[in-house]
Formats: structure tokens, C-alpha cells, sequence
């Protein structure tokens, strides 16, 4: 049987080229047209990826207990250290908190609904390449939707891009596509963080007069409705030229991750008529 | 009587044929899974193109141009890759390189073979971080770059031994060679 005159001309090599550079073509002038591709197909390798994940996450730690043993020792005593100056704290922290309870209900203050949180593992990063991105093991079937904040134990990650039923894309903060409202604090000057595919991040957006110093910490501001007020995001670690972000969430070492669930605004009730 | 006649010889050669497709199976997993770390690192280097590579020399009609396509796609999909199409691209013309290089590069020492690949992972990652760059329309850090293009060439003798395991194991081709099961004969057809 003959073969078409353009494979036969192209072969099938180049045939597959073509259609790779066709779906890049696709994919780079309308990103959207490939998500829900992109969110099935990761949906569908979820369960296997949750299969392999576990055990490579109790080998790290093996690894990392078995082989960090003089590290762990100089862990331990600093722990110690900072258990004793964090103590002191929360005695500080539980007078403050009683004070400003009685504070507020002398002013009548009305608080926000605390946040609740969906916790997910991750089960596969794409952190070393082009996009900063991480494949998370809770979906739309777990409350997860688009747009909503995830954190780490030491701070903002990133937020959810894309859910599908069982997992959901999350953006980190350091992509050089996110963007995330912030506030300096000390100044508390506004400004956006912006990731640079890199570890760390730089502050943008900042009005020139502002001033702002080495070892500031930077929190979301909560402008534009999408991450909550202040998560912590960085410090701040260089001021020479850009104003360089470095972030409290260690990335190379998250294997859980904390999804902020937006918390039910009660004056929004459902309409209709 | 042919070699694979009886029923069990026809399981032999199934079961021997998907040792190395299942090898394949394990690597592409392990390249997108997320390992913590200090494992992290090991799992940073380019596992995909080493055996993309490895099969491309020694027997390419293991790997026809379609699963490279596929596992280049599907990488990009599960990834959350920006850019669907970048590795099925990449792999493919990486496939197209070593396929018309193999006359040179069966038969050679292990050591021209590890050069071959150290060629071909640095043409990779320039042509990734370029394209990168045009695509983002910015200067990429070329970080990343070059520490997978490092690990690659030295994790490339682990890999090289599991893949030649399993090379091992597969049958000898049928089409030109008399050969036993396990044979370890070099395939020369595509």
C-alpha cells in the first residue's frame, strides 16, 4: 500500500515533529486551550504517582536521618535554643492574645472567619526546568479550587492553577509568571513579588521615594482578594540594584503542602429568584 | 523449528521483550515524581534522554519515533510543562541525531559511548535554555541547565548498566540473527 505523499516525504519522525511544534505553537498563543489535556492526564497519572511517591519520601528521610547524624546533633542544640526564646514568646503571644479578645470586644471588632485548610502531599515537581510547578494529591473532590493560596510550614508556596478531581497544579511563587501581592512590613509599603524561575524572588512595583532595608519581612497584602493578609512570604536579602526576595518556604525539602480554603464570606448568601 | 515455537518460548520472549519497556516504564516515573530531598538531586539528572539515547544506538526499533513522541508529550502534560510539545521535539531530534551516528557509535568503548552522550545532553540543554528563552522572551538562569547536564554525564554509567541489564535480557532479534534467547549480539537493523 502507498503511503501518503507528505509522510512519505517527511517520514514519520518528521511528521511527529511537526506535531510537536504545531501543539507548541497551540500551547504558547493559547495556553488555556490545553489545560483541561494537561489536568486529565495528570488526574489519570495521580494514583500511580501516590504509589511511587511514599516510599521515595520514606527513603529521603532514611537517607537524610542515617546520613545527617553530626548535622542533626548541631540541629538539636540550635532547636534547643530557639525552644527556650520561643517559650518566652508564647508566653508573650497567649497575654497578647487575651488582651487584644478583650480589646476587641470592648470595640465591638467584627474578625474574619478563620481560614481552613485542605493538606495535600505532592506528588510530582516540575521545579527544574522551565515552569515552577507542583502536582498536589487533593483535587476538586477535596474542596480544592482555582486561585486559592497554598503555604508550607515556613510560608507562602504558591497557589492552585489548575484542579482537576484528585490533584491540582500548583503555581509556586518563585515562576517567573506569578505575581503576588504584597506589603513590606516595618514600611508597610505595598508592592508585587515577582518570581524569576530562580530561588529567590524580586520586589516590584515599589514607588521610588519608599525606602526599604535588608532583613525587612515581607507578607501578602491580601490586594486583589486571591492570597489572604498576611502570609508570610520572604525577607528581604539584598537591596543593591532589584530588591531581592528570599523565601521562607525551604522548596527543595516540601513534601506536604497546606491548601488555604477560601472561608464562606456569610453577608455573600446564594441568590435567585 | 524456529526458537520461539512452543508456548512457553512465546511467554519467554513476551515476558524478555517487556523487561525493557518496563525499565522504560520506571524511568519515566521516577522523572516526574517528586523525591525530597538529599534524594532529589539524583532524579534532577536527564533519565529520559539517557535511555532514549541508549536504546537509539543499540537497537532503535525498540523505541520507533512515535513512543519518543509519546513520552515526550506525556511528560510534558503530567510536568504541567507551558510549553505541550518542548520534549516530544527535543527527544525526537535528540533520536534523530544518534539514529544517524549509530553506524559510529555501536561497536564503540564505553568510554566513546559516555563522550557520544555528554555531545548529545549538552546539545539538549542548550537547545532547551534557548528555547526557553526565545519562548519567555527573557533570559532564563542557566542554573538548572547546567547542573541536570552535570549529573547527567555523571550518573550516565548507573543507568547505562540497568539499561544494558535489561538489553540483556531481550530476546536477539529475529529478522537477521540465528541467535539464541539472551543472545547479547548488537541488533544493526532499525
Amino acid at each position: 500500500m502507498a503511503l501518503p505523499p507528505l509522510f512519505s516525504a517527511v517520514g514519520a519522525t518528521g511528521l511527529l515533529v511537526i506535531m510537536s511544534v504545531g501543539l507548541l505553537a497551540v500551547s504558547t498563543f493559547h495556553p488555556q486551550a490545553l489545560s483541561g489535556l494537561r489536568m486529565n492526564a495528570a488526574d489519570a497519572a495521580a494514583p500511580v504517582l501516590n504509589v511511587v511517591s511514599a516510599p521515595l519520601q520514606k527513603a529521603a528521610i532514611f537517607v537524610r536521618d542515617v546520613t545527617g547524624l553530626a548535622a542533626l546533633q548541631a540541629e538539636n542544640a540550635r532547636l534547643l535554643e530557639e525552644n527556650t526564646k520561643l517559650r518566652e514568646w508564647y508566653q508573650t503571644a497567649l497575654l497578647l492574645e487575651a488582651e487584644n479578645k478583650s480589646l476587641r470586644e470592648l470595640m465591638n471588632v467584627k474578625l474574619d472567619t478563620p481560614h481552613t485548610y485542605i493538606t495535600a502531599r505532592i506528588l510530582s515537581d516540575s521545579t527544574n526546568t522551565f515552569a515552577k510547578s507542583l502536582l498536589v494529591s487533593a483535587g476538586s473532590a477535596d474542596g480544592v479550587q482555582k486561585g486559592q493560596a497554598v503555604i508550607a510550614a515556613d510560608g507562602l508556596i504558591g497557589r492552585v492553577v489548575e484542579a482537576g478531581e484528585h490533584s491540582a497544579r500548583v503555581l509556586l511563587i518563585t515562576d517567573m509568571n506569578s505575581r503576588v501581592p504584597v506589603l513590606v512590613e516595618g514600611s508597610r509599603q505595598h508592592a508585587i513579588f515577582a518570581g524569576q524561575n530562580d530561588k529567590k524572588g524580586t520586589l516590584v512595583h515599589l514607588p521610588p521615594e519608599s525606602k526599604v532595608s535588608r532583613g525587612a519581612r515581607v507578607v501578602t497584602s491580601g490586594v486583589g482578594g486571591v492570597f489572604p493578609v498576611g502570609l508570610p512570604v520572604g525577607v528581604i536579602s539584598d537591596t543593591e540594584g532589584e530588591i531581592v526576595i528570599e523565601p521562607f518556604a525551604n522548596f527543595n525539602r516540601l513534601m506536604h503542602v497546606r491548601i488555604v480554603n477560601k472561608p464562606e464570606d456569610p453577608n455573600l448568601r446564594p441568590g435567585g429568584f | 523449528m524456529g526458537p520461539y515455537e512452543s508456548l512457553t518460548d512465546k511467554m519467554e520472549f513476551i515476558a524478555r521483550m517487556l523487561v525493557p519497556y518496563a525499565v522504560l516504564a520506571m524511568i519515566f516515573i521516577l522523572s516526574i515524581v517528586t523525591v525530597p530531598y538529599p534524594l532529589a538531586v539524583f532524579f534532577q539528572a536527564p533519565l529520559l534522554l539517557m535511555a532514549i539515547y541508549y536504546w537509539s544506538v543499540y537497537r532503535p526499533t525498540l523505541l520507533p519515533p512515535w513512543l519518543v513522541f509519546a513520552i515526550g508529550l506525556l511528560l510534558d502534560l503530567i510536568t504541567g510543562m507551558p510549553y505541550l510539545g518542548l520534549s516530544a521535539i527535543l527527544f525526537l531530534l535528540g533520536r534523530i541525531v544518534v539514529v544517524d551516528q549509530r553506524r559510529f557509535l555501536t561497536g564503540q568503548s564505553f568510554m566513546v559511548i559516555w563522550m557520544g552522550f555528554a555531545a548529545l545532553a549538552a546539545l539538549f540543554h542548550i537547545f532547551q535554555w534557548s528555547m526557553s528563552c526565545l519562548l519567555s522572551l527573557q533570559w532564563m538562569p542557566v542554573r538548572d541547565f547546567v547542573s541536570s547536564y552535570v549529573l547527567g554525564i555523571v550518573l550516565f554509567p548507573a543507568l547505562y548498566l540497568f539499561l544494558h541489564l535489561s538489553h540483556k535480557i531481550l530476546p536477539a532479534p529475529i529478522s537477521r540473527s540465528k541467535t539464541r534467547i539472551g543472545s547479547q549480539k548488537t541488533d544493526m537493523t532499525l
